[in-house]
């Protein structure tokens, strides 16, 4: 009868995984929200990010019409983060509001890191979401809950 | 000089104004399917014993959103069935934003009733290839649209709590298979969809979001009149809902009842999950059941006709979440909505071959944009 064993190819790969030196542990990069530099707004909750972006809110805490603006590269880890939501889960719930008359707009993908700095730049009722580290100067980044990017407790990560 | 002073500063403060508004912006979207359906008797939803290629559908939605505060919105549906293609407006109507707690809707505007109304034929926001029939079918309650007046908000309270409200004025056009009530009336079977209008009527819904994701609670209300100058009755309807939509597992339940004064009524009710194997197999199953009745009209001749029970399961496939391949096995018991031609009711209940149990398989495909 033959038992389930362990050979030594399987060894050899476990022993060279446990000698090799420790990969350096990639924490996972804060997402900014930023918005138009002249934008009154220096902060945002998790729950008014929500509501703008389930389009149930239309307009941004200070009065200004929103435009919601995504980025590709961290939109599945920004609404699971700030919605709780995957990003399946939210276009399907996009594709309903759209189609009940809604007034709300579902986000914009803007292509190039570039190109959404500056659209966030030139258009006042902007919001996107994009690494903190690629915010740059162009455009203003909002606390969430209070807490800036740079902070160990903030919120999207 | 003083005329042109102010002219000039006229200009500057709607200058001004206008670059504080966003620019007006065109949306287009779209939605459509196709199903084949196939039963072992009776027709049903998209299925005939012989079976059925030819329904397809698809929609044209367009919104043009002219500032921050003024949008227009129309929806254009063709459909294309054993009788041909229709085409109908889903909606056209103007929105006026005051707030977002406080919008003004003019036109022919989606009835805000239940979970589905409005959004009736987008088939990538529901598991099955067709809406529950106890409650959305062709059973004189919801429309697709009232021509009216309405104001509708949502209003949040904090810590995930929600509240969206809709009250209307106007007019609204049912259709109803009546077929069953002609033969138990005992007149002519002349047409199987028959359609009413009723006017003067108010109806409301309120739906709550609660601080569990995904989870909202609510129930909408209208009351009109209807029926012919001389004979006309109030007709109302009330209705409750819960839905709580999570990534892998949907859950949705929904009852309604319906009172035609002096004519009689009905209920509904329907209870639908669907829950997702991976990203994109998902299993859905549904029950429903309708029981109407008639005042004056006895089932005694056939009982099923004035009853619908139904099971169904589905098994859908989806490539993305806008485009989703389904497949459906529906049992029926009762004859309110699944039958033969209406013109061949009488003649097979009078020959003793009216099934009352409809088997039904739909395959099909539903996307959007």
């Amino acid at each position: 009868m033959k038992t389930p064993g362990v050979g030594f190819g399987t060894l050899g790969i476990a022993l060279a995984l446990a000698l090799a030196p420790p990969l350096p542990v990639q924490a996972q990069e804060a997402i900014a929200v930023v918005v138009h530099p002249d934008n009154p707004l220096t902060t945002i909750s998790r729950e008014e990010l929500r509501r703008l972006y389930l389009g149930t809110s239309t307009i941004l805490p200070k009065g200004e019409s929103v435009l919601l603006l995504e980025s590709a590269t961290v939109r599945e880890r920004f609404y699971a983060a700030a919605l709780g939501m995957s990003l399946a889960r939210f276009k399907r719930h996009w594709i309903g509001v759209v189609f009940s008359g809604g007034s709300g707009t579902p986000p914009k993908e803007v292509g190039g890191l570039d190109d959404l700095r500056h659209f966030v730049a030139t258009h006042r009722g902007a919001i996107a979401f994009l690494g903190a580290a690629e915010a740059g100067g162009t455009v203003k980044v909002l606390a969430v809950d209070g807490l800036r990017p740079d902070d160990p407790r903030y919120p999207l990560k | 000089m003083k005329l042109c002073c102010f002219i000039t500063a006229m200009l500057g403060i709607a200058a001004s104004a206008q670059a504080q508004e966003p620019a007006p912006r065109l949306d287009l979207h779209g939605f459509g399917g196709w199903a084949y359906g196939k039963t072992n008797a009776n027709n049903y939803l998209s299925g005939g014993p012989q079976g059925t290629y030819r329904r397809g559908s698809f929609a044209l939605n367009l919104s043009a959103h002219l500032n921050g505060k003024l949008s227009i919105i129309g929806q254009t549906f063709w459909e294309q069935g054993e009788d041909g293609t229709s085409t109908e407006i889903d909606y056209a109507f103007a929105e006026w934003k005051f707030s977002d707690a406080l919008k003004l809707r003019v036109g022919k505007v989606k009835q805000p009733f239940g979970i589905y109304t409005e959004v009736f034929d987008v088939g990538t926001v529901r598991p099955f290839l067709s809406l529950p029939q106890s409650i959305y079918g062709p059973v004189g309650t919801i429309a697709v649209g009232y021509q009216g007046i309405g104001l509708r908000g949502t209003r949040p309270f904090g810590r995930g709590w929600t509240l969206a409200y809709d009250v209307y004025a106007g007019g609204i056009q049912l259709e109803e298979y009546v077929a069953p009530f002609q033969y138990l009336r005992g007149d002519t079977i002349d047409v199987g969809l028959a359609s009413e209008s009723t006017r003067d009527l108010v109806g409301t819904r309120l739906v709550l979001s609660l601080p569990v994701e995904g989870l909202s609670v609510g129930g909408s209300a209208y009351s009109g009149i209807e029926g012919d100058p001389g004979a006309t009755f109030r007709h109302s309807v009330i209705g409750a809902q819960v839905e709580y939509l999570a990534d892998r597992l949907w859950l949705r339940a929904e009852y309604l009842h319906e009172n035609k004064t002096g004519e009689g009524g009905g209920d509904g009710v329907y209870g639908e999950t669907a829950y997702f194997l991976t990203r994109q197999w998902q299993l859905a199953a549904r029950y429903e059941q309708l029981v109407t009745t008639r005042t004056g009209i006895g089932s005694s001749a056939a009982p099923s006709l004035l009853k619908h029970h139904e099971f169904a399961v589905g098994l859908n496939f989806w490539v993305a979440p806008e485009f989703v391949l389904k497949a459906s096995y529906h049992g029926v018991t009762g004859n309110r909505l699944a039958g033969p031609d209406p013109d061949e009711l009488s003649a097979t209940i009078a020959a003793g071959t009216l099934n009352d149990r409809t088997r039904l398989i739909q395959l099909g495909a539903q996307f959007s944009f």
